[in-house]
């Protein structure tokens, strides 16, 4: 479905990606990990086009992305969840989720979304009136990952999704993303949290200082001796 | 750092040629009165002359220190009533109202330093044309110090004598030359002594992070307020010579945001942050502006068999043109913030790198 | 200052204040979405003044109609800017920024210059300087205004009349003064013409208490002087009342009455040193005072009244004030010709009392352009709120506004929305521009003002607020026309700028705090 080819990125004179090479097959939850700065956000906001690399190709189905704008890219079917919620923090939550929903294929599903987002996440029904600015962390977090399901995404990038929450919430916020997994929609998963995020993959990767280094399924990094020393602390 | 400090001719066979090239200058300059006659030519001199203490002193906290004032009318205007007041209504001579013109000058600056340099980015630039239109308003409305509306026409100008000797009476445009030739080399001095002091390291510090520069143990408000300082007193200098040269000031002339605007203009236009940059901005602008306000552009256009001079579109440029150069100045600032941010002369150093490299 | 004075101002403040809400609104947005400071703000608005003006001359577009035509055009106006200039600079330096759209201001107004020349341009409506009245019952409840106008009306028939009849319709305007000043006490106006009508009336009659009348109309008139110093009618009148008085007392207590008679026609005189009414009376009460006295001092006393005489003489309505000079340096003439030609003048001198005649209406005036354009801008900020919170395309702009990259992963075009923004940022200016035409001069600098004014609005409300932007003009409206009639129209803009400066040092992000819209 999305395959990147020897993607390479810089941020002025400092190169921060090198030949990436990565696949997402339909229906599966692949998972990046790695340190902090290993480059997994980078890698992320170039595939939505935030970020133009110099070398290599991403194509999705079939699509290169290479000459598109990032809206555009939204309306392939690509939709991130960025990292830090990027909540609108003056919207309600309602309007937020239906933000979600601006281009025009999934407009007409806009209603029905917003019903499957709340059946998903009560809690953004009982609070859609307030501001998106003024809630938690965890609720801002499930605001992101609704809105970001509002465009009927066939590709969802979350980028970080447990980061700065509750344990409680961290647990909830994986089981949801199984959820949305098995309701059909293929997602790529950039995280910290390695253990977690590795239980709930299919294939995985390891990112270090923008290259990869190990690939498998997740329970093979799980078991991985490298990935146990450097990131379980076993 | 944004741009690495510019010492003329690092290398020592640059250096070497540099300062035979600047001494050669210099000769010229102090020789011209003596080849040129022509008044309009020394004219021409002596307002490239004011445009580069302009740009000159401006560079100082806008490109060094990176506090973008757009009020320099304010020091510019305080310059020139100080002296021109004192001179009508007390007789004092010129050559000491200047001192009286830095005083004001520099207790201006410290107001508004004090207030903006709280703010900073747009807010410090929208607090500075405040300050400025204030002071521009008070003038206007206090006649019995100003003269308001009408403005103050120098009626005599004392001849200038030291020790009993008459060294100028000031009737030809010659002293007002040299003045201006030395006012402009004193500035340029003054800009060459602080890239290379401490002082100025800690102004383009706080040109570069001002957060940074906070954590390094730097004292941005006390060097804020002396970067506006030092430039202050050079525009109030200006403002002074202006008002000297030109026998006529009043607050549109001297105090308006269009001055203001004129002075960043120079700066920006040949290239903020170095020493010669406003030397090119006013190189630029000036002879631009007299080309056009003379209708020299006209002329030639008519001459050269482009335009014909009873045609329409002849007379209109004819008509016109002359009010045209704050026109090309909007075009001109247009151009350099989307071609060359950098101003033109570093524009013309990256394209000679670029041939270089 | 009277509340009645201050209710005006502040009328016409709030009125002004909608016009420059839509100038901020407009320069909010922009902000908001682009953070781009626009210092051509204030030129776009006069380009669409021009707009106007030329459709009002050459097509015969009401001002008020026009807008359907320079809303439109503005706003394609302003996104061919943003387009070509303003989009290669976002996230720019903001100083570039700022000189940017500075370079792009000046281009606007001197290719005006050129194009129409810089001279002032009015345009002229049927309405332009009509108004109306609102607020009658309220401002003036039991009719101040009616009794007064009445007043006036009597007064003038009683100044046609002789006798009896005269001094009988004094009284009865004097009654009526009376009455309109227990409904609003303190109206100098109304003070001056009720000690004119007293005196007048006491004057006529001649007798019995007719002094203590005249004491009386004096004090009415000390009173209107307290509301009002500077008035020389009031000066005045009192003068030639005390005057009057003096004659009456006659014997030693004249001598005092008089003094202060020529001391209050002197302080008069300063008001207005070239009335022919207060010089001719100072040279009359000089002769009465001159009747008093004797031997030499009647003897000087007369030779002054002689040369105010003359000064008088020099200022008359129709003579020629060419020999006053002359006449006063000319040595004077003997004692009997200056008595004999200052007993023909001044022997049966009855001076004029001045009255405050005009004609006033209850309530408070209301300028009928200004009330039209408040109305029309409440329409379009009401139409451009529901368009911003309730369409996609709205709410798109302001999701741009919030979290340009976040807006970018719903699948929004930025470039477009910041395109958008700019267009209705300059067709909100281009609107303010055409509103403000018909009260306005229209130059090519015009702009520069209103650009500053447009960042004090926007500053003082919240830079990317909308309600601040809103907020902000009003405010600055009503400080404006308030400060005029409080201090003086001179220092008008000093306070809007002091203002300015103390919110961005007493709380920069302005009265809606840094709110987005």
């Amino acid at each position: 479905m999305l395959t990147i080819d020897r993607l390479s990125f810089s941020y002025g004179d400092m190169q921060v990606l090198w030949d990436i090479d990565l696949k997402v097959n339909r229906g599966e939850i692949v998972t990046v990990v790695g340190a902090n700065g290993a480059g997994k956000s980078t890698t992320l906001k170039n595939i939505s086009r935030l970020q133009k690399w110099h070398s290599g190709t991403v194509t999705f189905n079939g699509t290169d992305l290479s000459r598109l704008a990032p809206h555009e890219v939204v309306a392939c079917g690509i939709i991130q969840v960025p990292e830090g919620r990027k909540i609108f923090p003056e919207m309600t939550v309602l309007e937020n989720l239906r933000m979600g929903s601006y281009c025009k294929s999934a407009r007409h599903d806009r209603e029905a979304n917003v019903e499957r987002v709340f059946s998903l996440f009560p809690r953004l029904k009982e609070r859609q009136k307030q501001l998106g600015g003024t809630m938690s962390g965890g609720e801002q977090q499930m605001l992101a990952i609704g809105r970001g399901l509002m465009a009927n995404p066939r590709l969802l990038l979350l980028d970080e999704p447990s980061l700065g929450l509750s344990p409680l919430f961290v647990k909830n916020i994986f089981e949801i993303i199984t959820e949305i997994n098995r309701q059909g929609v293929t997602i790529l998963l950039v995280e910290q949290n390695v253990y977690q995020s590795l239980r709930i993959a299919h294939r995985a990767y390891v990112l270090e200082t923008g290259r990869v280094v190990l690939t498998g399924s997740g329970e093979e990094l799980l078991n991985d001796a490298h990935v146990k020393k450097a990131f379980l602390g076993m | 750092m944004r741009r690495p400090p510019q010492i003329p001719g690092g290398e020592s066979g640059r250096s070497r040629v540099g300062l035979v090239a600047m001494l050669l200058v210099l000769a010229g300059l102090y020789a011209f009165p003596s080849f040129v006659q022509s008044p309009y030519a020394l004219h021409i001199m002596i307002l490239l002359f004011l445009g580069t203490i302009m740009g000159e002193s401006w560079n100082i906290i806008g490109g060094y220190t990176g506090q973008y004032s757009v009020g320099h009318a304010a020091y510019f205007g305080a310059g020139a009533y100080g002296t021109m007041i004192l001179l009508q209504k007390w007789e004092i001579a010129p050559w000491k109202g200047v001192f009286a013109g830095i005083a004001a000058a520099l207790v201006l600056s410290l107001v508004i330093g004090s207030i903006c340099f709280r703010l900073r980015g747009p807010y410090f630039v929208l607090a500075s044309i405040a300050v400025a239109e204030i002071v521009r308003l008070t003038a206007l409305n206090l006649p019995n110090v100003t003269n308001g509306a009408e403005g103050i026409l120098m009626s005599d100008l004392p001849p200038l004598s030291i020790g009993g000797r008459v060294v100028t009476d000031f009737v030809s445009k010659v002293p007002y030359y040299y003045i201006g030739l030395t006012l402009a080399l004193f500035t340029i001095l003054v800009t060459w002594l602080v890239q290379h002091s401490k002082l100025g390291y800690c102004f383009q510090a706080i040109r570069e992070d001002q957060d940074a520069a906070h954590s390094l143990g730097i004292n941005l408000s006390l060097y804020k307020n002396c970067a506006l300082g030092i430039s202050a007193t050079l525009t109030s200098l200006a403002g002074s010579f202006y008002a000297i040269y030109i026998k006529f000031i009043d607050p549109t002339t001297v105090l308006a945001l269009d001055l203001s605007v004129q002075i960043v203009l120079i700066a920006i236009i040949g290239g903020i942050g170095t020493i010669f940059g406003p030397v090119v901005g006013s190189l630029v602008l000036v002879p631009l502006a007299e080309a056009l306000r003379s209708n020299i552009v006209a002329q030639w256009l008519i001459n050269s068999g482009l335009v014909r001079e009873d045609s329409g579109l002849g007379v209109f440029l004819k008509e016109n043109l002359a009010h045209a150069h704050v026109l090309i100045y909007g075009i001109l600032v247009v151009v350099v913030i989307l071609f060359m941010p950098e101003g033109v002369l570093g524009y013309v150093r990256k394209l000679s790198a670029r041939k270089k490299g | 200052m009277t509340a009645t004075v201050f209710l005006q101002a502040l009328i016409s403040g709030i009125l002004v204040g909608g016009v420059y809400a839509l100038i901020g609104i407009g320069l909010t947005i922009i902000f908001g979405v682009m953070r781009v400071i626009n210092f051509a703000h204030g030129e776009i608005m006069m380009v669409g003044m021009y707009l106007t003006y030329f459709l009002f001359t050459l097509f015969k577009v009401d001002p008020f109609v026009s807008i359907v035509i320079t809303i439109p055009l503005m706003f394609l106006f302003g996104a061919l800017i943003q387009k070509v200039f303003i989009n290669r600079i976002i996230g720019a330096l903001p100083q570039n920024q700022i000189l940017l759209t500075i370079g792009l201001g000046l281009i606007m107004s001197n290719a005006m210059m050129l194009a129409f020349t810089s001279d002032y341009k009015i345009l002229t409506t049927s309405y332009s300087s009509g108004s109306f009245k609102i607020l009658t019952s309220i401002v003036n409840p039991d009719r101040y205004e009616e009794l007064y106008n009445k007043g006036n009306a009597l007064f003038a028939k009683a100044s046609k009349r002789e006798g009896a009849k005269a001094a009988q319709t004094y009284a009865r305007a004097a009654a009526s003064y009376e009455a309109a000043l227990q409904v609003t006490p303190d109206q100098y106006k109304g003070l001056n013409n009720w000690g004119a009508a007293l005196a007048r009336e006491a004057m006529v009659r001649h007798g019995g208490d007719a002094g203590k009348q005249l004491d009386e109309a004096a004090g009415k008139f000390e009173a209107a002087l307290a509301a009002s110093p500077d008035e020389f009618e009031i000066a005045y009148n009192e003068a030639i009342t005390l005057a009057a008085r003096a004659e009456m007392a006659s014997g030693p207590a004249a001598g005092p009455l008089y003094a202060k008679a020529l001391g209050k026609l002197k302080a008069a005189l300063e008001l207005r040193p070239d009335s022919y009414d207060g010089l001719n009376a100072l040279a009359a009460t000089r002769y009465r005072q001159a009747g008093s006295k004797t031997g030499i001092d009647a003897e000087r006393f007369y030779a002054e009244a002689y040369r105010q005489y003359l000064a008088a003489q020099a200022v008359k309505p129709g003579a020629e004030r060419t020999d006053e000079e002359a006449a006063l340096e000319k040595p004077l003439p003997p004692p009997a010709e200056i008595k004999s030609v200052l007993d023909r003048e001044y022997a049966r001198f009855a001076p004029p009392y001045r009255i405050k005649a005009d004609k006033r209406d209850a309530g408070l005036s209301v300028s009928t352009p200004l009330a039209i354009s408040f109305l029309i801008t409440v329409a379009i900020t009401a139409l451009l709120y529901w368009f911003l919170m309730k369409t996609d395309t709205g709410q798109a702009i302001r999701a741009t506004a919030q979290d340009r990259e976040a807006a970018q992963l719903m699948g929004i075009n930025v470039n477009r929305m910041s395109m958008l923004a700019f267009g209705i940022g300059a067709a909100l200016a281009g609107t303010a521009g055409a509103l403000i035409s018909p009260t306005y001069y229209i130059f090519p600098q015009v702009g520069s003002a209103f650009t500053l004014k447009a960042f004090v609005i926007t500053v003082l409300g919240g830079m990317g607020s909308i309600v601040g932007a809103t907020l902000g003009g009003i405010i600055i409206g009503i400080v404006e026309s308030v400060g005029a009639v409080a201090i003086s129209s001179d220092w008008k803009d000093v306070i809007v700028f002091a203002i300015f400066l103390l919110v961005l040092l007493v709380k920069p992000s302005g009265l809606m705090g840094r709110s987005r819209i």
